[in-house]
This record gives C-alpha cells, sequence and structure tokens, in this order.
C-alpha cells in the first residue's frame, strides 16, 4: 500500500484526508507536530516503507507551552543544535535523510505564508506544492488528479493544478533571497523588517533588530542604500504573490518602478508589505524566524555550493 | 451694499447653517481629526481659531456626557459660586438693586436643578403644566439648538452677575471679597458658557443653529473676556473699585479665558478618543474575523465537502460552494473601511484558485454599481458567479481540456429601465460551444441553473456563441418579479 508520513495538526483536516486515503487506498501515517514527525523518520524499522512526506507549514510551534510537545532540538550542519518546529524543518529533514524522497508542502492557498512556503519548499527541496483542497474532493477529478500525483509524483506537470504558479514563484524567491543588503542574507533583514512596527524611527530600529538576530554589533541599515533593497524584496514578494488569492490589501503596496528604484524610505511611508503585510501575520512572522526555516535554507546553500 | 448686507446679516444670523457631518458609511468607522497639523507649533495657533468637529462620534460623546456623566454637577457648581458671589456682596453690603441683579442666577440654577430629573430619557412627570412645558422645550432643542428656558435666563444671569459684583460699593477694607466675588461670578459665567457650548447641537449638523453660533464658539472665550472687563470699567467709571486693585479686577477677567482651556481640552479628548475608539473597533473587529477563521474553518470545510454530496440539490450546492467564500471573506474583510459587499473578483478568486486558475487569468468587466445595487441583487450576483465560474473551472481542470486557453472574462452589465432592470452576469471562456442538443440537457448542473433562474428569478440562462470558437454563458435577472404569475405557476405546476 502506497503509505506516506503527513505532519498536519488540525483534527479536522485529518478526517478529510484520512478519507481521501480510504478511498483511494492510500494510507496515511498522521502526526500532529514536527517532534513526531521526527520520531517517525528516524525510526523507519517501527513504520511501513514511506513513498512520501507531506507537512503543513505551522504545526503547533508558534504557542510557546505546547514547545514541549511539538518541538524537538537537533543538531544543525555546522554541529549546534537548532528546534524543529516547523513543516519545512520536517521537510528539510526528510531530504537529509533521503534525497530522493519526494516531498509536498501542504497548505489552504489563500493562507498569507502559503506563497513563501510552497516557493521555499519548491526551491529548496524540490517539494511540489499541495493545496489542502485537492485532499477533500475524493471521487471527483482533482480527488483523482492528486491521487495520480501522489502515486506517481513525476507526473506532476499533468496532474498539480499549481506546479506553474510554484515555478514562477519559486524563481522570484530565490531572487528575493539572493538579494542581500549590506553583504548579508536579505532573509535575515526580511525577518527583521517583519518584527518591526512603528514606521517612525524605521533605520534605528531596524539597526536594533538586526544585529539582535545575527548577534552582529557592526550591521549597519541607512536610508539611501536600504530604500532600493527594500524595493527590489517588495517587487519580487509581488511577483510571487501574484497568483494567490491571498488578501494582502494589494492596493496599499506602494507602487515602485523597477529601474527608478527610490533612495528614500518615503515611499514606505504608510504602508510596508514587509512589516505590515508580512509582519502582521503569525505564519510569515514564524516563516522568517524559525530556526529550522533558515537552517533549511543554508542546507541548500551548501547543497548548491556542492552541486 | 445695505441690501449684501442684509443678506449676509440673514444667512449667518437667522438661517440654520449648512455645513455637515463627516462623510462616513457608518459612524463606528470614526471621523479623522481634520484640524491636526504637522507642526506642533502651528497646532497651537489651529486650535485657537477650530470650530468644534462635526460627527455622529462627537454629538454621541456630548449626549452621553450631558446625560450621563454632567446630570446636575453644572447646575450645583453654578449654585455654589452663585453662593460665593453672594457673600461677596453681603460683605460689601451691597444695595437691594445689586442683590436682584442676581435673581436671574437664582432662578436659574433651581430650575436647573428642579427640571434634572425630568429631562432627557426619564418617566418621571413635574407636577406643574409651566415645568412639563419647559422640560419639553429642552427635550425638544437637545440635539438641535442651544435655546431653552433655562439657557435664555442663564444668558441674562451670566453678565448679570459679573455686572452686580462691578457696580457694587467698594466700602473700606471690602476690596478683596469684592475680588472674590467678581473671580466667582466670572466662573459662574464660565460654567454657563461651558454648558451651552459643549451642548450636542455644537457637534451635529442637525443643529439648526445659525452659522454665527458655530463660528463665534472658538472666540466666545475672548468675547466673555472682553465683556467682563468692559463691566469692571464700568464699575471703575462709577468708582466702585479701589483705585490700588483695580488692577486685580481687570487680571480677574482674564479669568473668562479658562473657558477656552475648557472648550478645547473637551474637543481633544474626544478627538483623541476617535482613536483609540477606532483602534478598538477594528481589534474587535479583528477578533471576529478571527472567532470565524478558527470556529467555523472546520466547517467551511465540511460545507465544501457537502457541496458536493450526491444527495445536495444543486441549489443548496451553489450555497455550500458560496458560503465558503463568505466565511473566507468575513474573516479577513475586518478593516474598518473594508467592502461590506464581497466583490466578485474576491470571489472567482476563492473558486478557481483549487482549479489551479490564477487570479492572473480573469479579466473582469464588471459595468452594473456593485456597491449600490439591491442587496438581493447582488446576492443573486453571488450565486450565478459561484455557479458558472466553478462549472468552468471545473471543466477546464478535465484531461480533454487541459490544452484550452485558461482565459476567462466575468461580464456584468444590467439593461432595461425603472421596473424592468434586468441584471446579466455573463462568463466567456475558450470551452468548446455546447451544441444545442446538448445545451441544458436533463440532469446536468446547467439545467439546473436554468431552472433555478426561471423559477426563482424570473430570469432565464442563455449560451451567446462569439464565433471566434469561444462563447458566453449568460445568467440572467430580472429585478423584480413578474408582474403576472408565469402560466405554469398559475395552474400550480413548475415552469418549463
Amino acid at each position: 500500500m502506497t503509505t506516506f508520513l503527513i505532519a498536519e495538526d488540525d483534527p479536522t483536516k485529518k478526517h478529510k484526508y484520512v478519507k481521501f486515503g480510504r478511498h483511494y487506498g492510500i494510507q496515511f501515517i498522521p502526526v500532529a507536530s514536527a517532534r513526531a514527525a521526527y520520531a517517525v523518520l528516524h525510526k523507519p524499522q517501527d513504520y511501513p516503507a514511506l513513498d512520501g512526506v507531506i507537512a503543513d507549514f505551522e504545526l503547533g510551534g508558534q504557542r510557546r507551552d505546547n514547545w514541549p510537545h511539538t518541538r524537538i532540538d537537533t543538531s544543525g550542519p555546522d554541529g549546534h543544535t537548532y528546534p524543529l518546529s516547523t513543516g519545512l524543518g520536517v521537510l528539510d529533514t526528510a531530504h537529509t535523510l533521503n534525497p530522493g524522497m519526494p516531498l509536498w508542502a501542504l497548505t489552504d492557498l489563500s493562507a498569507a505564508h502559503a506563497p513563501l512556503y510552497m516557493s521555499a519548499a519548491s526551491l529548496w527541496l524540490d517539494a511540489k506544492p499541495l493545496s489542502i483542497e485537492r485532499l477533500y474532493q475524493p471521487g471527483t477529478p482533482l480527488g483523482d488528479e492528486a491521487n495520480e500525483e501522489l502515486r506517481y509524483p513525476s507526473s506532476y506537470e499533468t496532474s498539480n493544478p499549481h506546479w506553474r504558479w510554484i515555478d514562477d514563484a519559486r524563481s522570484s524567491f530565490a531572487a528575493l533571497i539572493e538579494t542581500p543588503y549590506s553583504s548579508h542574507e536579505a532573509f535575515d533583514w526580511l525577518n527583521a523588517l517583519t518584527h518591526l512596527r512603528a514606521h517612525r524611527g524605521l533605520i534605528p530600529a531596524l539597526t536594533d533588530q538586526i544585529r539582535l538576530i545575527t548577534q552582529n554589533p557592526t550591521l549597519n541599515a541607512f536610508a539611501n542604500t536600504l530604500a532600493p533593497c527594500m524595493a527590489k524584496w517588495q517587487l519580487r514578494l509581488a511577483e510571487i504573490y501574484q497568483d494567490f488569492s491571498v488578501d494582502r490589501q494589494e492596493d496599499r503596496w506602494p507602487v515602485l518602478d523597477e529601474d527608478n528604484l527610490p533612495r528614500s524610505i518615503k515611499p514606505w511611508a504608510d504602508f510596508n508589505p514587509i512589516s505590515d503585510f508580512l509582519g502582521g501575520n503569525a505564519q510569515c512572522r514564524e516563516f522568517f524566524e524559525s530556526p529550522d526555516v533558515r537552517v533549511a535554507l543554508m542546507n541548500w546553500r551548501s547543497r548548491d555550493q556542492r552541486g | 451694499m445695505s441690501a449684501r448686507i442684509a443678506v449676509w446679516f440673514r444667512s449667518q444670523f437667522l438661517r440654520s447653517h449648512q455645513r455637515r457631518d463627516e462623510d462616513l458609511e457608518f459612524w463606528w468607522q470614526l471621523p479623522a481629526d481634520r484640524t491636526r497639523t504637522t507642526s506642533p507649533w502651528s497646532q497651537l495657533v489651529m486650535d485657537l481659531v477650530t470650530p468644534a468637529a462635526f460627527s455622529e462620534w462627537h454629538v454621541k460623546v456630548a449626549e452621553s456626557r450631558v446625560i450621563g456623566y454632567d446630570r446636575i454637577r453644572p447646575p450645583v457648581t453654578r449654585m455654589l459660586l452663585l453662593c460665593l458671589t453672594a457673600a461677596g456682596l453681603s460683605a460689601l453690603r451691597a444695595p437691594w438693586w445689586c442683590w436682584a441683579l442676581l435673581g436671574p442666577g437664582l432662578l436659574q440654577v433651581l430650575l436647573e436643578i428642579y427640571l434634572s430629573r425630568y429631562v432627557y430619557d426619564t418617566a418621571d412627570e413635574p407636577v406643574w403644566s409651566w415645568a412639563r412645558r419647559m422640560r419639553d422645550i429642552t427635550n425638544a432643542h437637545f440635539r438641535t439648538m442651544l435655546l431653552n428656558v433655562t439657557g435664555a435666563v442663564g444668558i441674562a444671569a451670566c453678565p448679570l452677575n459679573v455686572l452686580a459684583v462691578c457696580v457694587a460699593p467698594c466700602p473700606a477694607g471690602g476690596g478683596w471679597p469684592k475680588i472674590g466675588a467678581l473671580a466667582a461670578a466670572i466662573f459662574y459665567a464660565n460654567s454657563g458658557l461651558a454648558s451651552a457650548l459643549l451642548d450636542p447641537p455644537n457637534y451635529t449638523e442637525s443643529s439648526l443653529m445659525p452659522p454665527v453660533m458655530h463660528w463665534i464658539r472658538p472666540y466666545a472665550p475672548l468675547i466673555s473676556c472682553g465683556v467682563v472687563a468692559a463691566m469692571v470699567a464700568f464699575g471703575a467709571a462709577l468708582g466702585r473699585w479701589q483705585h490700588d486693585l483695580l488692577g486685580i479686577a481687570y487680571l480677574c477677567a482674564a479669568l473668562a479665558l479658562l473657558l477656552g482651556s475648557t472648550l478645547r481640552n473637551h474637543d481633544r479628548v474626544v478627538a483623541a478618543a476617535a482613536e483609540v475608539a477606532r483602534e478598538a473597533v477594528r481589534d474587535g473587529r479583528s477578533e471576529l474575523g478571527g472567532v470565524v477563521h478558527d470556529d467555523l474553518g472546520p466547517a467551511k470545510a465540511a460545507a465544501e465537502a457537502a457541496s458536493r454530496a450526491e444527495c445536495v440539490s444543486y441549489q443548496d450546492s451553489v450555497e455550500l460552494q458560496a458560503l465558503a467564500a463568505y466565511l473566507t471573506h468575513f474573516s479577513t474583510r475586518v478593516g474598518l473601511h473594508a467592502s461590506q459587499r464581497m466583490e466578485l473578483s474576491y470571489l472567482v478568486e476563492k473558486l478557481i484558485g483549487p482549479y489551479g486558475l490564477s487570479r492572473r487569468d480573469v479579466r473582469y468587466d464588471i459595468r452594473w454599481a456593485a456597491e449600490t445595487m439591491r442587496k438581493h441583487d447582488h446576492r443573486i450576483a453571488i450565486r450565478m458567479t459561484t455557479a458558472l465560474v466553478h462549472n468552468v473551472a471545473q471543466t477546464l481542470r478535465r484531461p480533454e481540456y487541459r490544452q484550452v486557453p485558461k482565459a476567462i472574462v466575468v461580464e456584468c452589465f444590467h439593461t432595461g429601465e425603472g421596473r424592468d432592470v434586468r441584471y446579466h452576469l455573463a462568463v466567456h471562456d475558450h470551452l468548446p460551444v455546447i451544441a444545442s442538443t446538448e445545451w441544458c440537457c436533463a440532469g446536468s448542473t446547467l439545467a439546473a441553473l436554468r431552472t433555478w433562474l426561471r423559477q426563482d428569478f424570473n430570469g432565464d440562462l442563455t449560451q451567446q456563441v462569439l464565433g471566434d470558437g469561444t462563447k458566453k454563458i449568460i445568467a440572467t435577472w430580472a429585478d423584480r418579479p413578474p408582474a403576472f404569475p408565469q402560466a405554469g405557476e398559475a395552474a400550480g405546476k413548475p415552469a418549463p
């Protein structure tokens, strides 16, 4: 029987995909946390052989009182331990253990973090996007396609309705994270920006935040050099989100011109998509701040250098 | 020239003002404060000349304050100040006509205290008919004008109290008691003017007062100060002030300026509270959106699943598909100015997403006024969009149509006028034209949709072949039901 590990913490959704599995003769091993997923992946002898891993991004890791039950500390590539808490961390662990394992990034298409998660999982781990709605429809053409894709992952170009979205989004996501500022990872700057609230004093607040995140007291932000970089980040984000029906207050995003980037941070005086939209969403904040997502990025970079 | 002055006089002093409240769709969206300046220095000047803001928020706060918070505090305060003034006059051994000048003040506070239990929202009835009449005038004018019986008495009382002190004789050693009495009389005037200038009619377009009553408000403290100073000068001319305390008396006149501080502090607090209240409304809506998202999320999934069950009728399945979009719409449209109606583009994006159609694949040609059309018609539009777009997206996902261009156009327009208005919602796609023999064949979803439109909405479902290999499927419905029952209905049978 085709068997998948599925990390998803919503019991209602679990009921749905179990029903989907029964309809198509697929066995799901459901786990509700990164900790449980880690246990299954590290003890393959205790479970049926896996044909793939499916993981939702948010696995209850946001609530601090849940941490002992949902997170697990594991060692990273540089020997330091880091907590495994998100679905992306689960997929990255599965990929590290078995690089050929088919992976799927599971989420609701209209969730604010969906484009980020699906793009990152696709770029870093070659994971396919899996909209949760597809598992709700056993017996329909959409459900049949999901079944076909799970059984024959290489058929995803014909059976996955969203692969083209992600194909476009991931190249923009690659451009986003390959736009460093002040010779430092864009990912960390974006993390710092999602934790800012007040527009007034953006530069000093951002400087404090990036130093706190990186533990590097020499990092600085300057309005005239940050502005063009932030404009590029915003333009890439707009491309990543362009196919998704995410309610992102699109009309409030500053209008920017790729060929004439701003030299001051004035365009973001009223609304900054990074701090106001991404920062205003708990899952997007979790995406940038979770250590296991950062580790997945570093793992991808080291694989990229080796390859 | 005199004619122009007469016109100006009539427009400013006799006719009601023309200002309007802040334009807000709902009062809980709360007005922005348009008098805030960028520079804190120019704000100081702006505050001195700015008139009261007109909005439902401001008038509601004023009403709540007067009824729930002021209660009898202002008349009792005035009573106390009147007693202090009287004590001063007593120390000055004032003649009877000075005491007589305090008469309106005494009448005002006694009437106000007596009427306080009968005015506004109370079931108590005064015993005397004259009191009932006064109560009725106060209630009737509460939201429209400053004029009521006690207010009219107060117009006389405030200056007469000051005048009584200013013209009272000043025996040897009576200088400081006179200064004290003057201060008490000025505070009485401040209290009376504040009650009038902070009343609800100052904050609403429902006010029937002439423009002068609104534009003079910021300058009322200055005018009051001038009047008091003039009365002090009048008393001085009559030799009723000790020469060495005359300067202090003039300085006392400046106490009238405290009225400005009272008015502006009140207006600032109300404006600042609007900011906080707006945040509270936003947080509350956000919380409610969160509840809908968290608690009804599972129901949304259940509705989607149920919409595909075979035992569910076609109408119900469309309703259930729309419900899922409504729930998402409700949980995300939490902003203060978010549209209350779900936009068709929002709905379409939610419907096509699972089928891999991007929002970039859809173009909209909406030629009806979505925000002003009747709710009933908007609800039908939501259902028809759900039915048609879902149908197209599902068909485009079929293996045999994978090479068909995904672009679709949603067109909305109306025809006819008056009671003959008909709404048309069309979905233009690149799928093959449906042969006339297969159009709305028995058991198909299109047949069910056509029956629904004909039976419930006085409408129809048609196909328009465009000749370039594309087609439109158009749902049409009437704004009004048919004037006469259709043949089938009259016979008690469904229409064919």
